[in-house]
């Protein structure tokens, strides 16, 4: 699946929250999307999910312009906590199943397993690192082609946050694309193979960090602190 | 768009199941006022007529607030993020307002004639004859198919109005979120584009039925004028229903931010 971007543009009243962005995800690829707060990472990523609605530019899936239908493809998890109040683990597990017929329930089961969570917990009584693993395992069970996870170590201890990271890459398809919105750079670096940095809405640079460590001798945390501390 | 409809229903079936409490606890005392007392019957038959209309309102004002909540709550991630297209989702919440509704209206009409039976016995045997004659004559005139026919006219009636209702308060919530989300004034500005809709529909159906349709007399003639109008009426706010919905369906799909 190829995602392309251009000049996407969103803009509310007098604030321009992703301004004239080029951009183009390939299948198989990990990217970072890095930014301080602010910068325009969420708008990009509900943009790419269709939650957000284009002020200006393209969104074209695989050649073709963006519609419900490509919702198929791409599975969002926004940084927010979104179930409905009234649901059990397992009734996440229901809503998906209906609605999306990439999902696979006994993935989901196992997922729901090894993050040591419960069937039978109820949404709404879980804590904000729990319900982080609910919507990171909810995520993982659909087979898409483009993953986006806003901010999904928010709220999980360090070692949990391994886990997670383990069983993102490790359910990951290879033909998928996943992109990863986080402020914690350093904890992206092993995982990740694209850099994107976003400044005022814009894509300031996009680099692959191994060329990054092969040819400039720096990590991306190295290039996060050279292109924002200049702010 | 049945899968929708399926989690609609689950949301509030605790609200719903709440509704049919109050049914049968407004049923329970009337038979037992019936059983007792003929006057808190009367009473407790006004209540349930009443109770009818409460839920009924309920229904609409929460189907209302529920697509309120999911275009501004984060938990209309749920339903905006599934690849179905807007109108189906649309459709898939006004259609479970408009079954919740007539269920419950025709629960409410079968328990009204049946109570209206019951209660014209107790009337009889107490030989209050005045009000035994009057709910006689309200079975008499609901006798046989013509029951039916009147039941199923109400109630085409009925689910005019509410999608009408419905429809427009859709688009007022749809219009004000997508030019102010997150802005003060949000809510009001809603409100008032509604009031402002159902004032414009009125005015509109009211040239289009003229005079006359204030016309209303015992007469053949009167009577086929109020079924022509109500007819108009219907048609009316069918037409108003189907291009809010659709103008909510477009811009749901095209410029509302979840």
């Amino acid at each position: 699946m190829k995602i392309q971007c251009e000049g996407l543009t969103k803009k509310y009243f007098t604030k321009t929250a992703v301004d004239h962005v080029n951009l183009e995800l390939d299948g198989g690829h990990i990217y970072a999307l890095l930014g301080p707060n602010g910068s325009g990472k969420s708008t990009l990523m509900k943009l790419l999910s269709g939650l957000v609605k284009r002020t200006e530019g393209e969104i074209l899936i695989d050649g073709q312009e963006f519609s419900c239908k490509a919702r198929e493809d791409i599975s969002y998890t926004p940084t927010e906590p979104f179930f409905y109040s009234y649901m059990r683990i397992s009734d996440v597990g229901s809503f998906y199943e209906d609605f999306y017929q990439d999902f696979d329930r006994e993935r989901y089961g196992q997922l729901i397993r090894n993050m040591e969570l419960g069937m039978e917990m109820k949404v709404r009584s879980l804590s904000s690192g729990m319900l982080a693993k609910v919507k990171i395992a909810a995520a993982m069970a659909r087979k898409s082609k483009l993953i986006l996870l806003d901010e999904p170590f928010n709220g999980i201890d360090l070692l949990s946050r391994d886990a997670l990271a383990n069983a993102i890459i490790g359910e990951m398809d290879q033909t998928s694309s996943l992109v990863i919105s986080s402020h914690m750079v350093e904890e992206l670096e092993s995982i990740i193979d694209t850099a994107i940095f976003m400044k005022d809405g814009k894509i300031e640079e996009m680099c692959d960090v191994e060329a990054l460590r092969m040819k400039e001798n720096k990590s991306v945390a190295d290039k996060y602190r050279e292109i924002y501390s200049e702010v | 768009m049945a899968r929708i409809m399926k989690y609609e229903l689950i949301k509030n079936r605790f609200r719903y199941l709440v509704m049919i409490a109050v049914m049968l606890l407004a049923e329970g005392a009337f038979l037992i006022a019936n059983a007792r007392n003929y006057e808190v019957a009367v009473g407790m038959l006004i209540i349930l007529g009443l109770a009818a209309w409460g839920t009924l309102f309920i229904i609409i004002l929460e189907g209302i607030a529920m697509y309120n909540r999911d275009l501004r709550e984060k938990s209309g991630y749920m339903v905006f993020m599934t690849p179905l297209p807007a109108w189906q989702i649309l459709l898939g919440k006004i259609l479970v307002i408009l079954a919740v509704g007539s269920a419950l209206f025709l629960s409410y009409s079968l328990l009204a004639y049946l109570d209206l039976h019951l209660l014209s016995q107790s009337l009889a045997k107490a030989n209050v004859s005045i009000t035994a004659n009057f709910a006689a004559s309200i079975l008499d005139s609901l006798y046989g198919a013509k029951t039916i026919v009147l039941l199923l006219r109400a109630l085409a009636y009925l689910l005019c109005f509410v999608s009408f209702f419905v429809c427009l308060a859709y688009l007022s919530s749809t219009v004000s979120t997508s030019l102010l989300r997150g802005k003060k004034g949000e809510k009001a500005i809603s409100f008032f584009l509604f009031i402002g809709l159902v004032i414009l529909v009125s005015v509109i159906s009211s040239r289009l039925m003229g005079d006359a349709d204030f016309a209303f007399s015992i007469s053949q003639e009167g009577l086929d004028i109020h079924m022509k109008n109500q007819i108009v009426g219907a048609i009316i706010y069918l037409v108003s229903a189907g291009a809010s919905f659709l103008a909510s369906a477009y811009l749901l799909d095209k410029k509302v931010d979840i």
